[in-house]
């Protein structure tokens, strides 16, 4: 009896293993694994007209989606364990460098006439919008992404507001700090502030990006190329100038718990009510005419005092892919004019493609869309190096601690310039 | 027969030996090689020998040695409160009580709650404008605080977290520990006309030290590693101010993909558990 049992249970445990291996294994040619960044608005689209794909194709599509503070060391781990866990990745531009070693590039499938119609699909609907568009996922004449699209920090401010206090949208920093100022009040005379002129996205994971935006807007910058960084690139006087604006703001016109902040808190301060003005990134734009959760509906328009960060998006094709063929197949549909057209409408997601963002429907409806893309004229990026992470936290760090009041802005800025270079040293970029 | 019959045991045993290999010994091993070398897992070129520098590197960061302090101040804070409050609770459940069965069962959910969550439970508790905390507080006529957005309000935030959440593990062992012991030791020091605080300090806590100490170090080394909700709350910031070093080997391991150093990170924090778990134990037993 006992025998017979684990004969059974040997058996059964058998069974049970090789069924899941058997499900585990890829389908190959016929299933698609997508890996998506959770919570972006061109997911619903997609995802609502991937049927029409695979009705074309024959291949079933599989979405895989990670929030975006889990996404990168996820798939980074199953790329260098070369599961071919997916068959297309969602590169955001930042990452760019990190996913590079893994990806396969994309010149084979672009010169092969069967498989893509330059003519059709039209690259310069990119690059007439911005260069950078395709210029960041180039490396030595390879492209290794498509994009499918992108995001600008714009001024999003409250027109009532504004008219109420005879004031107009800022063109500059300085202008920005002034309406902010003014507009930061106690409405109902308790003592207490109601509506800040501004929120600010201080949290570490965003608050570089943002001081970036006012270190650009003052004419600071980057040089060209990591070799070429000093530890003044970040330790001068445009820097301090910018962060000693930034702290004012934050405490003068900002509610507190900026420190926590980012793209979502900020938003969902604007729908409530509580800020008169804010930077945010784009793809916000949507929000706040969102009559469910959106208490500021018609009363946001946007405008564009500064330079952002070029927060492009792509979609590539990891070298461990089983299907690389059908990936390529996906992505150039899922970037292609009429999907990229159709999915903004679907999701409320920002296009990179000028055509669609000069759409005079869209346009009408999208009011955002106009300074995205006079945005797109001055937007920059960043190195896309995979050392970029750290030199973005080791500003991060100190740019709080002036906020809190820890350390005055020249000791973070010398303190932010000197771990930089230390990070670039180690990693053998002035050798 | 008797040979195969033998061989059983060995065979059984070797199933165990097997995983213990595959999932701690090996990845032990590995990280503690990993750690003498430079790799980074976005630059996959083979693995750069560097001896004890990773090491070396990490005891002259100054930013090492802050957090090392933010790890222990927020540790004995939060094991010290989580003992104080269990040890109370488990003192008022050691008695009847009407509808003990319910309110025990509610006190131990937390526990149940995945971390991570907890985490954001408290973060929406802690929004200084509907969070339902700064709320109480305007009842109270007090003036709302950021909580997240200072860095000793931001570390003190963690520490009621921690300790809203592990509260019950202490509670439920002390409880079982009161449980356990003989009953005639305190009916006799009560006929000697003891007060019930020196049955308390004379009787109860000596008693009730080894569970004491099994309970504190459990809770030692767990609140030593502390994540989620750092990472959930306040990310490490403001500025490093409630960095972990769970949280800085996670930066350095995934988010700066410098294996060789997080892997060396990592071996350090092992080894000051490991230390400050054994001057504990010795200093009970001293005091035993």
């Amino acid at each position: 009896m006992k025998k017979g049992i684990c004969i059974f249970a040997t058996l059964f445990m058998l069974v049970s293993y090789g069924l899941v291996f058997a499900g585990a294994a890829p389908k190959k040619g016929k299933e698609l694994k997508i890996s998506l960044i959770a919570g972006f608005p061109t997911n619903i689209g997609i995802k609502s007209l991937v049927s029409e794909f695979e009705k074309e194709t024959g291949m079933k599509v599989t979405f895989i989606e990670t929030g975006y503070g889990a996404i990168l060391e996820k798939n980074l781990v199953d790329l260098s364990a070369q599961t071919g866990a997916y068959d297309v990745l969602h590169v955001e531009s930042i990452w760019f460098s990190e996913y590079l070693p893994y990806l396969y590039p994309l010149n084979e499938f672009m010169e092969d006439s069967e498989l893509f119609n330059e003519e059709e699909y039209d690259l310069e609907d990119f690059t007439s919008y911005t260069p950078l568009t395709m210029d960041v996922f180039s490396r030595d004449e390879n492209l290794y992404g498509l994009p499918h699209l992108a995001g600008i920090p714009l001024c999003f401010y409250r027109k009532d507001l504004l008219d109420k206090a005879g004031l107009k949208p800022p063109k500059n920093m300085d202008e920005y700090y002034k309406v902010a100022k003014r507009l930061t009040q106690d409405t109902d005379g308790d003592g207490t502030i109601d509506i800040y002129g501004c929120a600010l996205s201080a949290k570490r994971s965003a608050i570089v990006d943002e001081w970036f935006s006012f270190f650009f807007s003052y004419g600071g910058g980057l040089p060209d190329r990591p070799e070429q960084y000093t530890k003044m690139t970040f330790n001068n006087p445009t820097a301090l100038k910018a962060l000693k604006l930034y702290k004012r703001l934050y405490d003068e016109c900002a509610p507190p718990e900026s420190m926590t902040w980012e793209f979502g808190e900020v938003g969902s301060a604007m729908q409530r009510g509580v800020v008169a003005m804010m930077w945010n990134w784009s793809n916000s734009g949507s929000w706040y005419d969102d009559a469910e959760s959106s208490t500021v509906v018609g009363k946001v328009g946007a405008s564009v005092p500064w330079p952002g960060r070029f927060g492009v998006n792509a979609l590539g094709i990891p070298k461990d892919a089983e299907n690389k063929e059908g990936a390529f197949k996906f992505i150039t549909w899922a970037t292609s004019k009429d999907i990229t057209y159709k999915v903004t409408v679907a999701g409320g997601a920002t296009p990179c493609r000028l055509s669609v963002l000069t759409n005079p429907e869209l346009v009408k409806e999208r009011w955002w869309f106009e300074p995205l893309r006079e945005a797109g004229r001055y937007a920059r990026m960043y190195w896309i190096i995979p050392e970029w992470s750290a030199i973005d936290d080791a500003l991060a760090i100190e740019l709080q601690k002036v906020l809190t009041g820890d350390i005055s802005p020249e000791e973070a800025l010398r303190r932010a310039s000197d771990n930089a270079y230390k990070i670039l040293e180690e990693a053998g970029y002035f050798d | 027969m008797v040979k195969r019959a033998n061989l059983i045991p060995y065979l059984l045993i070797s199933f165990a030996g097997i995983i213990l290999f595959a999932l701690t010994i090996y990845p032990l091993f590995y990280s503690l090689i990993l750690s003498l070398h430079k790799w980074s897992i976005t630059k996959p070129a083979p693995w750069k020998f560097v001896g004890l520098r990773n090491y070396w590197d990490i005891i002259c960061d100054l930013v090492f040695w802050q957090i090392v302090f933010n790890t222990f101040i927020f540790t004995f804070s939060a094991v010290t409160l989580e003992f104080i409050i269990g040890m109370a609770l488990a003192l008022l459940f050691n008695r009847e009580l009407r509808g003990e069965n319910t309110l025990r069962s509610a006190l131990v959910l937390p526990m149940m709650v995945p971390p991570i969550l907890v985490g954001l439970l408290w973060l929406f508790m802690y929004k200084k404008d509907f969070g339902i905390i700064n709320n109480m507080l305007k009842l109270l006529n007090i003036e709302p605080i950021p909580w997240l957005s200072r860095p000793f309000t931001a570390m003190v935030a963690i520490i009621i977290a921690d300790t809203w959440q592990w509260t019950p593990f202490m509670f439920l062992l002390l409880l079982a520990g009161l449980r356990s012991l003989p009953q005639d030791i305190y009916e006799s020091a009560k006929i000697d006309g003891a007060s019930l605080w020196q049955s308390f300090r004379y009787i109860t806590i000596p008693l009730l030290k080894p569970i004491i100490a099994i309970a504190v170090i459990v809770r030692f080394m767990d609140a030593f590693r502390i994540f989620d909700k750092i990472f959930q709350l306040t990310e490490g910031g403001p500025g490093i101010s409630t960095e972990t070093i769970s949280h800085y080997i996670y930066r350095h391991g995934f988010r700066y993909f410098n294996m060789g150093y997080a892997s060396a990170l990592s071996y350090l924090a092992l080894i000051m558990i490991v230390l400050f778990s054994m001057i504990y134990i010795r200093i009970l037993q001293r005091v035993s």
